[in-house]
């Protein structure tokens, strides 16, 4: 009872505020500590317990993992093109760090299985790489102008 | 002689053919129970995929859209991406299916009382989703994996079939003995 009270917390306090899936998911998974896998939230866990606060943000993580998961390649591009806008990056620098480092490797749910986290993966690096080049299409096409 | 071979060939196929529309409306009644089923098989980590899920490595949509946006080298890429996925999902689908069937006739077989047509269905779906996903390996590797989503989907099919049965089995099973059963084969699967 008090997880559901805490998902609704987390969801309509923080997430509500955090404008596309891209960037939930990317903020979900920056409250996990990379070395224990587990969730922190002083906000949540100060209202709740630290425990509640650990098992809601495990299943609104779970949660926008699997909406991305099942969006079509089409709208996860735009998706990504939302979340560089809000970065705030300069795209070419964006994709190009995206495309090194992989950093959305770790945005994955500790329990995902493998197909799903290979088909995430593999959607994301191809939405990259759309993306990528409609900016660089863009660009040509403004220089030309 | 031969005569009485045929009938005896005609009405086997027969018979199973009955027993296979028994099962199938069995099964389709008690699709109610799936999530029970799936909460079982899920706490033996012998869950398949979910269909959501298959639907979209095979949608034909992400095709149209990167065949319509990108140029020839991404979609290359995306082909060789997708085509990779579709197979990881085969070979995994069979390798849960085949610990389905491993973890039945370990453990369950020996603590249910199944009627022999149960047994045969079993058997049949079995060997049914083996060819279909020796099949459909060939099929993906060799045209893509848009080309397969008819046959993906009777697989998947089978496969959901199966695991219903065995997740219906396990339901049957007393709570206690169950939860032994559990036990045990998670410490044999960590072991292996």
């Amino acid at each position: 009872m008090d997880v559901e009270a805490a998902i609704e917390d987390l969801k309509n306090r923080t997430l509500a505020a955090i404008p596309g899936e891209f960037a939930r998911l990317v903020y979900l998974a920056s409250t996990r500590d990379y070395n224990t896998g587990q969730y922190y939230h002083a906000g949540l866990a100060f209202q709740f317990t630290e425990e509640v606060a650990r098992a809601a943000l495990a299943a609104c993580h779970q949660e926008s993992f699997s909406r991305l998961l099942l969006t079509p390649l089409e709208e996860l591009v735009k998706e990504l093109d939302r979340y560089v806008h809000l970065t705030g990056t300069r795209p070419a620098e964006f994709f190009e760090a995206w495309k090194k480092v992989e950093p959305y490797r770790v945005t994955v749910p500790l329990d995902c299985d493998q197909l799903s986290a290979e088909f995430f993966f593999s959607n994301v690096r191809t939405a990259l790489a759309i993306s990528q080049t409609r900016q660089e299409t863009g660009r040509d096409n403004r220089q030309c102008a | 002689m031969s005569e009485l071979l045929i009938f005896v060939v005609v009405g086997l196929v027969l018979v199973l053919l009955l027993l296979w529309m028994q099962r199938s409306a069995e099964i389709t009644a008690r699709k109610k129970e799936l999530p029970e089923t799936r909460e079982t098989l899920s706490t033996l980590q012998l869950q398949l995929p979910s269909r959501a899920l298959v639907d979209r490595i095979f949608a034909l949509a992400d095709w149209d859209f990167v065949s319509s946006q990108a140029p020839a080298r991404l979609q290359r890429a995306f082909l060789q991406e997708r085509r990779a996925v579709a197979l990881l999902w085969v070979r995994q689908t069979r390798m849960k299916v085949g610990r389905l069937m491993d973890f039945h006739l370990r453990a369950v077989r020996r603590n249910v009382a199944l009627s022999p047509a149960v047994e045969i269905m079993l058997a049949i779906h079995y060997i049914l989703f083996l060819l279909i996903s020796e099949l459909l390996l060939g099929l993906i590797w060799l045209r893509g994996p848009f080309c397969a989503r008819k046959m993906v989907g009777y697989a998947a099919s089978v496969g959901e079939d199966l695991a219903f049965t065995f997740g219906s089995l396990l339901a049957r099973l007393d709570p206690v003995h169950l939860g032994r059963m559990k036990a045990d084969w998670l410490r044999r699967s960590a072991a292996s």
